[in-house]
């Protein structure tokens, strides 16, 4: 009796100190979305053509379109941060 | 950073500048509306539409109008041919007759396109234009003007009319300009992008992309297209052969021309 007590004591404080732990862990690693790719693969691939991905993609119209083929040449970088603007058509 | 937004050449215009001063980004504004003045077609008045109605005799140009009728030369040439700002007749005929806000009209018997080459002359300050032709200025206009804004406005300064642009410079960090192109965003320096497109400028049966060689709105496999070069009316050039082109011939066209293109 006094030792399924025990037992019972035991899986409480490690289902405790679990929580706890995993809470302080997440809240101490917040995500950062404008962290960069590692290993930078976006600014090392030559000439690479970005595979079309199974769904439509929203255009800024609010339009739902094939996703766009795109083709950069080593010199030209691509970012994650937001554009100031963007080409279109008018 | 300055910045300034407008309307003008039937869009949204965008001009940014590290170390401008807020007069000298509203002096390009200017300049831009005055130029939009000069070359619209909608105004019977225009520089543009008075050298459409020329009637086959020289007519003294401005010096920006006898720049962007030059492009307009070289551009017929490297794009052999598909890129012809003398389509005005065929655009006319498929409908878009008038400022597009005030939609379409009937659709009529496509004319015949004639070569550039063979309808416009030109001569220090003078220009002719055969008699029945005309010119619609278009996209090649808007290149022209940014790369010559961004060149006048200063070294680290991006100027977007209505989605041709040229950035110029490194932006705020000296990488590039943050340049949003297809569904990605670049860093652009010493730049220019341009956007083609059959989706905007569209009606019922037609959107104002002309094929020159079948003077009907372009049947092409490609939406959009959008194009890096050196300049933006190169940009320009580019995204619209690439779109009368079609997805299969486009890429390999633009190889080694552009450094950048996203078909959709």
């Amino acid at each position: 009796m006094a030792r399924a007590g025990l037992l019972r004591a035991g899986a409480a404080v490690f289902a405790a100190v679990a929580f706890v732990g995993s809470g302080r862990y997440v809240v101490a690693h917040p995500k950062n979305d404008a962290a960069p790719l590692q290993p930078p693969a976006e600014s090392q691939l030559a000439l690479r053509t970005s595979a079309p991905s199974a769904s439509p993609v929203q255009t800024r119209t609010g339009r739902a379109t094939a996703p766009p083929r795109i083709t950069i040449a080593p010199g030209v970088q691509a970012t994650q941060l937001p554009g100031i603007t963007y080409t279109h058509v008018s | 950073m300055e910045s300034l937004t407008f309307d003008a050449l039937g869009g949204e215009c965008e001009l940014y500048g590290i170390d401008v001063d807020a007069s000298s980004l509203r002096r390009g504004r200017d300049w831009i509306l005055r130029m939009h003045d000069r070359f619209t077609r909608f105004d019977p008045d225009s520089e543009l539409s008075r050298l459409n109605a020329s009637g086959g005799r020289w007519s003294s140009v401005s010096r920006e109008l006898e720049a962007v009728l030059r492009e307009s030369l070289r551009a017929f040439d490297i794009s052999d041919g598909l890129v012809n700002v003398a389509v005005l007749p065929a655009l006319l005929a498929a409908g878009y007759t008038r400022d597009f806000a005030a939609g379409p009209t009937a659709r009529t018997a496509a004319p015949a396109i004639r070569p550039l080459p063979e309808v416009l002359e030109l001569r220090p300050g003078e220009a002719r234009l055969a008699a029945g032709a005309a010119l619609d200025l278009g996209g090649l206009a808007k290149g022209w003007l940014a790369d010559r804004l961004a060149r006048d406005l200063g070294d680290n300064v991006l100027v977007n009319l209505c989605g041709d642009l040229y950035a110029r410079g490194g932006g705020t960090t000296g990488e590039g300009w943050p340049v949003g192109f297809g569904n990605k965003t670049l860093l652009l320096k010493d730049l220019g992008a341009a956007t083609s497109g059959t989706t905007k400028r569209a009606w019922a049966g037609g959107h104002h992309l002309i094929d020159p060689r079948t003077r009907r709105p372009a049947l092409s496999d490609l939406t959009e297209v959008s194009v890096l070069a050196a300049t933006a009316i190169d940009a320009e050039i580019y995204a619209k052969v690439a779109l009368l082109l079609g997805a299969t011939a486009a890429p390999k066209w633009l190889e080694g021309r552009s450094q950048g293109w996203s078909l959709t």
